[in-house]
């Protein structure tokens, strides 16, 4: 159904040019070097190879994995490369020194950030649907030149090599695609449909399976890399809430769902046994034992997949609670982190209860966005925002959540993470306070050392950062009793794709990115023509105080800016782009009746129908007509989340909402995917 | 001071952010090169206190107030350490399985002898054909112990009488009439100082004699898992040790505890002490969590203290903790075998320093101990203290 990528690629060259450079944020980096992206279009091979190669950092470390930290070695000295996405810039940060002293301003928000075999560097641009290749140069201080950029399916996020390094893997969100490139050529080996929201991506150790966390879903993907089909497989990440009042069968050991799947990471069980002794004791026991046969050596154990995620009970849809967005459960709380572990053979997560003793503890991980791993030690690092920190757990446990060892508080908002297992050095980025902080991980009375970069944003770009921080801000009591954040149902600010039990009946995440303006009134009831009142009811329905002032003004500032998410730039098949204008008249046409309430597509009517959505929980019969912005990657559909896919939805609703079923297979094809053009 | 300094530092490293707040003044560029010594606090969080709101909520209200009490926050989950577990190290043993009524049935008890431990005591009074008081013949044999009885009392038709400490009270009927019999289960710990005795025995209560025949007893010496014990293990076979093992371990009475396995069941059991048991398998795994009052940990740990000994410092004289006898360590195991892994991945955790624990061990401590220990940062890392 969806737009199928050329393969196509778009080019850009190293332009050279020296100056200030404006970022998505919008405000200036200061001495940036400019390797934006152009429109030149040149060979490919002679394009992205590097033009002094053997020269420069190489990379720290072997996990082949996108950060948006990357650690690099240059003549002894370790150097980070920093994906910063509000000033569209990589910084470069000499990590003994404490300072930055390259910037490079790149062709978009960069989200991740790898380092190839060779030294060049790989970075994703989300906003631009590209990823562009860039190369060092000579010395620590120079800034990285462009090679080559390369366009991909829509919202590129994560980055991974093959352990080979012969193959570049890019996950992209929106379009939910994995797209293998040729790490010599660039040229595209092979892409693969996902499930939703796909974000981080590793490759296993011999190279046979690709591991793909998911935004939402409580999910992985494992794409087969042995053979030319590439299957993809689903690991549920579901685990049951187990706790003292929970029987078996008791409804309260239910399976829970997950979401904030933003991270991945892989590290072997470290044996920190000591050898075994040559006398001890013999255990008594009952019974007659086996005598023991002398143990085989033992082979080196497969890497285990680590996913920090938060497991979610949204209560029972089908049922009117007694508290909104989720029952009042004794037990586990609504949302709780977990790292899942997944057995990389296996295919499996080993994960599958998440204990609780009944307590609701504060400031805990609700919103993991990166990790890394010192697998020396054994240990996982977990980037928290919210509680501003970096965890640091022990990664041999089922559920390494539970084995907080400990904690630090890094500036706001710590999207990245890279660890050198060598010196025991973890550099973190903050992005909502732009910083760097450098941590000795094995000195115990270091203190961390924070860097300021180079970046000063505009009062505008200020003020919606500003609301992005409360946006993200876990533990405010003006929020929700139980600490939850706005992002922990609306992560990127989008939807958790859950359908929440209330005492109005089922009510799913509705998606706030780039849909909040000209989409009055709010809420599935449609009952508040203004946010500020719709935001203080919810806040209400949380437990929450709420919040006044400068501090209301910074949240319904973001939350009506946030940008939704980029759109495909690759070219469509002159084929798609007929049947999406097909599909178009069928949506405007009386017959149809679909534009009647869905002004435009995208704008709404403003009123309330009845289009015998009711469900057996539901205390209302009319909803408030949704605006079908992004409707292509919010499914499930309905305020209940009753239908999986837009064509289920058209055909099931007909003559109750718009009329579809008159229509040949052919136009409800087209309809659909003109919906997701929207 | 140093907090306050953190603090200090913190806002000066906000300067120049896109996202610093507030912003009064106009923002400049830091310098490059600019290097601060801070802890990166973020000194903007909002430190509203985190305690139930009463405020006006749609329906229904008492729900509504239902549910803030149902999320007061608890404070921040302390820091743990983790130990290493070499499960290959713990006792290995075949536990017999519990017998049910119709087995108990089948049992000739001419060929079934007392029990040497429990004696059965009959209430006295209008509940003396009822109510038996169980006790231990000699008390040096046991710490805590708990019985079950099968029988029916009333509307009710199960287990009764899970009772615990040296003397148990159970439900059951007496009396020469009687012929059936009722299956029994005891369980018991004897806290030694550097291991624990578990002891397990099924049989039937002959209601006729008022006496428990032993059908099958075994005893287990479980091995510590923590420094200074309070968590003792061994790996349990039912029928055959071919067929799966299940690591057991005891500890003493917790408040809360949860547990879950991964292929198979995981079976806890509170009362006296408590025992949790998960399966030990390949591609599964279990844990538990478990919350034990500090008083209970030091009175189990000085039961295996001889009485000439000095008593040790228990935890009430702690002195940087207020009410410290009745606060609580939590403590947990958890177990995974990927299909990988040739042996499972074990560790033990807890949120105490083992060392602090009564009494002290002889310095040669188990060599399971020996992982590496997690260091103290200092206060100023953890934005939770």
């Amino acid at each position: 159904m969806g737009k199928t990528w050329t393969g196509k690629l778009a080019w850009a060259t190293l332009l050279g040019t020296v100056g200030s450079v404006a970022g998505a944020c919008g405000g200036t980096v200061p001495g940036a070097k400019d390797a934006a992206l152009s429109n030149v279009a040149v060979p490919l091979a002679a394009q992205c190879t590097r033009i002094n190669p053997d020269v420069g950092p190489v990379r720290a470390d072997t996990h082949r994995q996108g950060n948006a930290v990357s650690l690099v070695k240059l003549d002894g000295k370790t150097l980070a490369y920093v994906a910063d996405e509000d000033s569209q810039s990589i910084h470069t940060i000499d990590v003994a020194l404490g300072r930055e002293v390259a910037t490079t301003a790149v062709g978009g928000s960069p989200a991740q950030t790898l380092v190839l075999a060779d030294g060049r560097v790989a970075v994703t641009l989300r906003d631009k649907n590209a990823v562009q290749i860039l190369e060092p140069g000579e010395n620590a201080t120079d800034a990285l030149t462009s090679r080559c950029t390369l366009a991909m399916p829509a919202e590129p996020y994560g980055l991974a090599s093959t352990p080979d390094d012969s193959t570049l893997l890019v996950t992209s969100g929106w379009a939910h695609k994995l797209v293998a490139l040729q790490v010599d050529t660039l040229a595209k080996k092979f892409e693969v449909e996902l499930p939703r929201e796909p974000r981080s991506v590793l490759v296993d150790d011999d190279g046979e399976r690709a591991f793909v966390s998911h935004l939402v879903g409580g999910r992985m993907s494992v794409v087969d890399l042995t053979t030319g089909k590439h299957e993809v497989r689903d690991v549920s990440l579901s685990a049951k809430g187990i706790s003292p009042s929970a029987t078996r069968g008791g409804g309260l050991d239910k399976w829970r769902t997950g979401t904030q799947g933003y991270a991945l990471a892989k590290v072997a069980p470290v044996d920190k046994l000591p050898p075994p002794a040559t006398q001890g004791e013999i255990p008594r026991a009952p019974d007659k034992l086996p005598p023991k046969k002398p143990a085989p050596p033992q082979p080196k154990p497969k890497a285990r997949v680590l996913a920090p995620m938060v497991t979610v009970d949204p209560g029972d849809p089908g049922v009117r609670s007694t508290a909104y967005y989720g029952d009042v459960v004794q037990g586990v709380p609504r949302m709780a982190p977990m790292v899942s572990v997944i057995d990389p053979i296996a295919e499996r997560s080993l994960t599958k209860s998440v204990l609780a003793l009944g307590d609701r503890p504060s400031r805990q991980c609700v919103l993991p966005r990166a990790a890394a791993v010192r697998p020396s030690m054994g240990r996982l690092y977990v980037t928290c925002l919210g509680i501003d920190a970096v965890v640091e757990l022990d990664a041999s446990g089922l559920d390494p959540a539970r084995l907080e060892l400990r904690r630090i508080s890094v500036p706001s908002g710590p999207t990245g993470i890279a660890v050198d297992d060598s010196t025991g050095v973890a550099v973190i980025w903050s992005q909502f306070d732009p910083g760097v902080t450098i941590v000795q991980l094995d000195k115990e009375k270091a203190a961390p050392v924070s860097v300021a970069v180079r970046y000063t944003p505009s009062a505008s770009a200020k003020q919606l950062a500003d609301g992005r921080k409360m946006f993200h801000q876990t533990d405010d009591s003006r929020i929700a009793s139980d600490g939850v954040a706005c992002a922990g149902c609306h992560p990127d600010g989008r939807e958790d794709s859950l359908t929440w039990a209330t005492p109005d009946g089922p009510r799913q995440t509705i998606m706030l990115a780039g849909r909040q303006t000209s989409t009055a009134p709010y809420g599935w009831a449609g009952k508040h023509d203004n946010l500020p009142d719709y935001v203080a009811e919810t806040f209400r329905r949380l437990g929450g105080t709420g919040l006044q002032g400068r501090d209301l003004d910074m949240l319904l500032t973001y939350v009506q800016g946030v940008p939704g998410p980029a759109r495909d730039n690759v070219n469509t098949a002159s084929d798609q782009n007929t049947l999406i204008a097909h599909g178009k008249e069928l949506f405007e046409n009386e017959q149809q009746g679909c534009a009647t309430c869905h002004m435009g597509g995208r704008g709404v009517d403003k009123t309330l129908h009845d289009v015998g959505s009711t469900a057996s929980a539901d205390s209302l019969s009319k909803y408030d007509t949704p605006s079908l912005r992004f409707i292509s990657g919010t499914a499930p559909y309905f305020h209940d989340g009753r239908y999986d896919t837009l064509q289920d939805m058209l055909k099931a609703s007909d003559h109750r909402m718009g009329r579809v079923l008159h229509m040949s297979q052919k136009d409800v094809t087209a309809l659909a995917a003109y919906l997701e053009t929207l | 001071m140093i907090r306050r300094s953190a603090l200090v530092a913190g806002i000066a490293l906000t300067v120049g952010g896109c996202a610093a707040e507030p912003a009064k003044a106009p923002q400049t560029a830091p310098q490059p090169g600019v290097t601060t010594q801070t802890a990166g606090a973020n000194s903007q969080a909002i430190n509203a206190p985190l305690t139930p709101v009463v405020v006006p909520a749609e329906p229904p209200t008492m729900a509504a107030f239902a549910r803030r009490l149902a999320m007061v926050i608890d404070g921040t989950r302390p820091p743990v350490r983790t130990f290493p577990l070499n499960l290959a190290s713990l006792p290995q043993a075949t536990v017999h399985p519990a017998i049910d009524a119709k087995q108990a049935a089948k049992l000739d008890k001419s060929k079934l002898a007392e029990d040497p431990d429990i004696v059965v005591v009959a209430a006295a009074g209008y509940a003396r054909s009822y109510m038996l008081s169980l006790s231990f013949n000699d008390l040096t044999k046991i710490t805590y112990g708990r019985i079950r009885m099968q029988g029916t009392y009333g509307p009710s038709d199960g287990w009764f009488g899970d009772g615990y400490g040296k003397t148990m009270s159970a439900y059951a009927t007496c009396g020469e009439n009687l012929t059936e019999v009722a299956p029994v289960h005891m369980e018991s710990v004897l806290v030694g100082d550097a291991s624990v005795k578990y002891t397990v025995m099924d049989g039937i209560l002959d209601r006729q004699t008022c006496r428990i025949l032993t059908v099958s007893r075994s005893t287990i010496e479980a091995k510590p898992l923590l420094p200074r014990g309070i968590l003792y293990g061994f790996r349990a076979c039912q029928t055959s040790c071919s067929d799966g093992e299940e690591l057991t371990i005891l500890f003493p009475r917790s408040s809360a505890s949860a547990a879950g396995a991964l292929g198979g069941n995981a079976d806890r059991a509170a009362g006296s002490f408590s025992k949790v048991a998960f399966p030990i398998q390949k591609g599964g795994g279990g844990a538990f969590l478990a919350r034990i009052s500090k008083r209970d940990a030091t009175q189990w740990q000085l039961k295996s203290v001889p009485k000439s000994t000095v008593m040790p410092v228990p935890f009430s004289a702690d002195p940087l903790t207020l009410n410290a006898a009745f606060s609580s360590m939590e403590v947990g195991v958890e177990v995974s075998q990927a299909q990988g892994d040739e042996s499972p991945v074990a560790l033990v955790y807890t949120d105490v320093d083992p060392e602090s624990l009564p009494p002290l061990l002889p310095a040669s401590s188990p060599a399971i101990f020996s992982g590496p220990t997690i260091p103290t940062l200092p206060s100023l890392l953890d934005s939770r203290r």
